[in-house]
């Protein structure tokens, strides 16, 4: 069983790092962050995505570096190496309670926006076991197939995109994004803070590194892919600027998905009907690495098997989706995992960075004395 | 007892069993065959006449190794082994057996039943070598060494089943195809060496999956040589089995069934397009009527007002829900695609026509199903036909179903959520060790074997260092 | 590799058997389109004085199942307009669903006392698209969906396709639910709708309902409306008249009658506005408009350049002329339909741009006027 041949097919070529961070970057916010964005820095939005796009690719960057001076094992064992086998257990549980935390506000979220528009009767109980169904028998495949799905499925979902050229058509971007640089560098700031909740999730890096085939390549690829991410938020950002009028934007939950309402063909109309439904593979997607990183997680600490790790975790998230019933206890969910998200995210590795540095620091020079 | 008496114990029930003595200069010689499957024209000229001719003198010493050297058959052996000789036998050999001697002789005497080469009909193509694969396998093997005339060329042969004693041959380049591949393939055959009754290489393919629960093929059949040998060149594994026009090539992605061996004869626009024709047509074969039915259940917003007026007057006259109506003219038109496969060839292609269009018309005017779901059902089967394997066709007309009951029940996202399934079933899949969904060469034209496009054959990695014909550009043409 | 790396692979049942239960008790309600009543229009009015009901809905919607799909008007009175549901539903046999509706009507006493809340629920359901077109009736919404069309068509198809031509090719500016809300939610910009109106057997676009917020104020005429459409930035029109003054051209021509008109078509206009006073504040209206000449009034030699360019410079004029009083008109009435003051908006860093704010400077604002008008042929003969 242990054998070579075997093993080898399990490890991604690098390029999988940037389809990773496409389903972990892109999930349900994508669907709905102008609103929290526009709130902030109003028509300068997005300079506020831009701004926090840069501040990701600086954390990247730090990701990166830290992942290198490890030899690219995952964060789990990097927790161990640092903090000890206790301490840098009971950190990797506290990422695996924030994993979890925005596995149930990802589905939740999705689960509301079907309730909306097209499955109003159908408790969400259902939907969940539905999607656990889906996930229970991808993850038994391991991470290859988990990466091929998402690549599928973001290929299936991708083409949307080019129905933006409708909404653009009707955008008045000389109106709406003139003049440039009216809110304040405090408003633009509290605007990159709300995108931030958005953005989060390219630290995926640190999970999926490891079962790369040469995983000094995956830094390229890593930058690549947000980078790709950054350009289609600022896009729809833009478009959603020049599309929607001032408070039409605020009085607007899901942005995005208002975008596809004029797109009209000749025998289909409703676009956005169509991107919810399509959306469904990207949550899935999203879901997939959500749940591999935390039955990794749960692994490595306690050395569980998968499986039952697994199941332990979907209990739990079953019960979470179905107490979270009404759409403002839904609200305080969502700021709350958006707080955790800017926290995890951004705040996390550098501080993991600097502690590694400190951490190797001091053990070569007790080496040398 | 001799080998005389056990051999006749044997064969006690069988009415075929021949057994011949010749007494030439007062020594006696048997000769056994089966009548049915030994060659009446091998058994006289090549055992009865030379043993007539022999003189005293040879006779008197006469020995098994002595005849060897003087019967002109093609293959002969000594033998004494019962189990041997009764194998033999079967097989259309003929024992030489000198009165009192321990050791007989096996000759060589197969009659061959073979029919003659024909075009391919399964895979039927208009480009390209038209012969087909015969159910003798070393006509087979022959064609293969026509095509493929080198010493890299490699068969190895094993045999199969304890009754069929079914011989198989793996065919592969050396230098080519993954060693490990083809060890892993060897030892899963010979891993099934017991197994009863080994007629058709569709089942050994099945045996050697895997994933044995699959829906999909995950081994390539195929009927035309150049096919295989295209394979073959590709680092591919070939399999035949004696007794079976298919060879099945291995492993495989999943795009290969949808290519056909004329995409690579044609030009190179014609064959991409083609390429794109078949992936559209597979999606269209498997989604429009769930689609239909998801719209016409749930969706009835996304359709534009036109569209809209025309459903509705087609659907009103329906009595059934969309889904109930969809699945019984799914079914009905899966009963006149099977009926039509078993008729006779002549009857069966008017059958099928006639049938369908009687039973549709008088469906749509009983008003039990609506006339744009006719249409769009038989736009979905004529798409299913477009594919070029029909093992791979077979199983997205088989996928329509389940799509079409969660389309009912859930509408859009029943039928993603089916999508989203059957997505992680193939990236589920391996063709000995291979993903299924090799994803990385889907769009660009590395090597064509894996791609979903045909890209010029000089852009092809494979062809790029040797064949390519460069030519000085500096301007344009005069 | 290892032949019990296979055999070991188990077949995974568990999710087919969990898709098969969930399937079977799918719980989702269907929504067969023949089946249901598929509203096409929504009329809105007052409700009467005496009935303590605050509004009164009528609902367009095909007949289910019937093979025409000729349209039904089913009305009822309620405090809120999807709370009328309730009572319509007692009316028809067949569920009323709301996702394709593609016109909703106000009566003109409803809508000049604002609509907003009407508008509101629109966009907070997510069944409706944003490509319903919202209309002012004369009177009130139920006689216009009530009314007999004279191309016999279904009345909810008939003022779709009305209302999208002349969207399309004539003077009415988009009204969709999206722009409509696009303007009510800027601040430098009002909301315009067309005004329908039912004489006889005949529905028809008979002006252009101006839009203070969500409240009806007045209405613009159809030279009016041609010229707020002209200056809401590009557009196209089928045909358009021109009334040009005969005093200068007397020298190219003998007049006949004391009035020349012309008559261009496929008319192509393009309009840029620029602020040049940022205090005034002063607007630039630069106004680019091509047709081809289709019909002259009178008997004119138009084979030389120099007539059409006289022909051209009249209609300049005229235009200008037309462009200085309905923006008078709307000035007098601060009204916005335009956008004016968007575009002071993005040129200006002001802070607090407000809707009161803007109307202020509106009444004081000045325009000029540019306008240039090419023909750009004039027929197949000269």
């Amino acid at each position: 069983m242990n054998n070579k041949e075997v093993d080898s097919p399990t490890l991604l070529h690098p390029m999988f790092t940037m389809v990773f961070m496409f389903v972990t970057q892109i999930s349900i916010g994508m669907l709905a962050f102008q609103k929290y964005v526009y709130r902030e820095s109003e028509h300068d939005a997005w300079i506020s995505v831009i701004v926090a796009g840069l501040c990701a690719h600086a954390v990247l960057f730090l990701i990166l570096k830290t992942l290198k001076r490890y030899q690219y094992q995952d964060l789990f064992q990097i927790h161990v190496r640092i903090f000890g086998k206790w301490f840098g257990g009971a950190c990797s549980l506290i990422i695996i309670c924030y994993w979890f935390s925005v596995s149930v506000y990802i589905l939740r979220n999705y689960i509301e926006v079907l309730h909306i528009w097209i499955f109003a009767e159908v408790p969400a109980g259902v939907f969940t076991a539905l999607f656990f169904m889906l996930i229970m028998y991808a993850l038994s495949g391991g991470l290859r197939v988990i990466g091929i799905v998402s690549l599928v499925n973001l290929m299936l979902v991708g083409w949307m995109a080019a129905l933006l050229y409708l909404p653009i058509r009707q955008a008045e971007w000389k109106l709406q994004l003139l003049p440039i640089m009216e809110a304040g560098m405090g408003d633009i700031m509290m605007g990159s803070l709300a995108m931030g909740a958005t953005l989060g999730g390219f630290e995926v890096v640190y999970y999926v590194s490891h079962r790369m085939k040469q995983p000094h390549r995956i830094s390229t690829y890593a930058q690549l892919g947000l980078l790709f991410v950054n350009l289609l938020y600022v896009i729809v950002m833009l478009v959603s600027i020049g599309y929607y009028s001032e408070d039409q934007i605020l009085n607007n939950s899901w942005g995005t998905l208002s975008l596809f309402k004029i797109v009209q063909f000749a025998f289909l109309e409703r676009l956005e009907f169509v991107l919810i439904m399509l959306w469904l593979l990207i949550i899935v997607a999203n879901l997939l690495v959500n749940y591999w990183i935390m039955t990794q997680g749960l692994h490595r600490v306690f050395n569980v098997k998968r499986k039952y790790a697994c199941i332990v975790i979907m209990v739990m998230a079953l019960i979470c989706n179905m107490l979270l019933k009404t759409g403002d206890q839904l609200a305080v969910v969502s700021v709350l995992v958006g707080k955790l998200a800017v926290l995890f995210s951004f705040a996390y590795p550098i501080f993991i960075f600097i502690v590694a540095y400190i951490v190797d620091y001091v053990r070569t020079k007790g080496k040398e004395a | 007892m001799s080998i005389l008496n056990r051999l006749h114990d044997v064969f006690a029930e069988n009415c075929q069993w021949t057994c011949r003595f010749l007494s030439i200069h007062g020594r006696t010689v048997h000769i056994m065959f089966l009548s049915n499957v030994a060659d009446d024209q091998l058994l006289s000229e090549g055992i009865l006449r030379p043993l007539q001719k022999l003189d005293s003198h040879e006779v008197e010493q006469l020995t098994p190794d002595y005849l060897l050297g003087q019967l002109p058959l093609k293959k002969g052996e000594l033998s004494c082994d019962l189990e041997q000789i009764c194998h033999k036998l079967m097989l259309g050999w003929s024992y030489v057996w000198i009165q009192d001697g321990t050791d007989g002789l096996l000759m060589y005497t197969a009659a061959h039943h073979e029919r003659s080469l024909s075009k391919a009909e399964i895979e039927s193509d208009e480009y390209g070598p038209q012969v087909a694969f015969v159910e003798e396998l070393s006509t087979n093997l022959s064609l293969l060494y026509k095509l493929l005339p080198d010493s890299k060329l490699c068969v190895s042969s094993l045999e199969m089943g304890d009754v069929s004693k079914t011989v198989v041959n793996i065919v592969y380049l050396k230098e080519y195809a993954n060693e490990d591949q083809v060890s892993l393939l060897r030892s899963r055959i010979s891993s099934l060496q017991h197994i009863n009754g080994m007629l058709d290489s569709l089942k050994l393919a099945q045996l050697l999956d895997d994933n044995v629960a699959t829906l999909f093929p995950t081994m390539l059949h195929t009927e035309r040589p150049d096919r295989v040998c295209q394979g073959l060149l590709a680092n591919k594994i070939a399999l035949f089995v004696d007794g079976s026009p298919f060879a099945v090539l291995c492993p495989v992605t999943i795009y290969e069934f949808f290519h056909a061996g004329s995409d690579m004869y044609q030009r190179w626009i014609v064959g991409m397009l083609l390429r794109v024709l078949r992936m559209c047509a597979m999606i269209a074969s498997v989604f429009v009527t769930s689609i239909y039915v998801a719209a016409i259940t749930f969706h009835y917003q996304v359709i534009p007002p036109e569209l809209l007026k025309t459903l509705i007057q087609s659907h009103s006259r329906v009595p059934f829900p969309p889904i109930l109506e969809a699945l019984m003219l799914e079914v009905m038109i899966e009963l006149l695609r099977e009926s039509s496969i078993r008729m006779p060839s002549k009857v069966g292609q008017t059958m099928g026509v006639v049938g369908g269009i009687v039973i549709g018309q008088a469906a749509v005017e009983a008003g039990f199903i609506s006339n744009i779901l006719l249409m769009i059902v038989a736009l979905g089967t004529l798409s299913s036909f477009v594919v070029s394997n029909f093992a791979m066709g077979n199983s997205l007309q088989i996928i329509r179903f389940p799509l079409i009951i969660l389309a009912g029940a859930w509408g859009g996202v029943g039928i993603i959520v089916g999508t989203c399934f059957i997505i992680i079933h193939l990236a589920r899949q391996t063709s000995l060790g291979v993903p299924y969904l090799q994803p990385m060469n889907m769009l660009a034209g590395k090597s064509d074997e894996h791609s979903v496009m045909r890209m010029i054959w000089k852009w092809m990695k494979r062809e790029n260092s040797s064949y390519r014909i460069r030519k000085p550009k500096e301007d344009f043409a005069e | 590799m290892h032949i019990n790396n296979r055999e070991k692979k188990r077949v995974y049942f568990v999710p087919y058997i969990l898709l098969i239960f969930l399937v079977v008790t799918g719980c989702a309600e269907a929504k067969i389109i023949d089946k249901l009543g598929i509203l096409v229009a929504v009329g809105y009015d007052l409700a009467d004085e005496d009935s303590n009901d605050r509004i009164r809905t009528t609902v367009l919607s095909y007949k289910p199942g019937a093979t025409s799909t000729n349209t039904v008007p089913t009305s009822a009175s309620n405090n809120t307009s999807k709370g009328v549901r309730e009572k319509l539903s007692l009316r028809t046999s067949a569920k009323l669903v709301i996702g394709q509706m593609r016109v909703a009507a106000y009566g003109e006493p409803l809508a000049r006392g604002g609509i907003i809340t009407l508008t509101d629920t629109f966009q907070r359901d997510s069944e409706i698209g944003t490509s319903v077109y919202l209309v002012v009736a004369k009177d009130s919404a139920e006689q216009l969906l009530n009314a007999k069309n004279r191309q016999r068509a279904g009345t909810g198809d008939y003022l779709y396709d009305l209302l999208k031509k002349n969207i399309e090719s004539g003077i009415v500016p988009s009204p969709t639910l999206h722009h409509f809300l696009n303007a009510y939610y800027r601040s430098g910009k009002d909301p315009i709708l067309p005004y329908l109106e039912v004489q006889g057997d005949e529905i028809l676009i008979s002006k252009l309902a101006l839009m203070k917020d969500d409240r009806m104020i007045g209405s613009l005429n159809l030279t009016e409306s041609f010229s707020v459409k002209a200056m809401m930035g590009s557009n196209h029109f089928l045909t358009h008249e021109i009334e040009l003054n005969t005093e200068r051209l007397r020298k190219y021509y003998e007049p006949t009658f004391d009035k020349l008109y012309v008559t261009l078509s496929h008319v192509m206009t393009k309009t840029r506005i620029k602020v040049i006073d940022k205090n005034t504040p002063e607007f630039q209206v630069q106004i680019r408009l091509k047709g081809e000449m289709e019909e002259v009034s009178d008997l004119i030699n138009l084979e030389e350049a120099e007539v059409i360019h006289a022909l051209e410079r009249e209609a300049e004029k005229t235009l200008k002329s037309e462009f200085e009083d309905v923006m008078r008109k709307l000035q007098k009435k601060q009204v916005d339909p335009v956008g004016f003051g968007s575009h002071y908006r993005s040129s200006v860093r002001v802070q607090d741009f407000t809707a009161e704010k803007w109307r202020e400077m509106f009444k004081e604002a000045r325009f000029v006027f540019d306008v240039k008008v090419t023909f750009v042929n004039v027929g197949i003969t000269s």
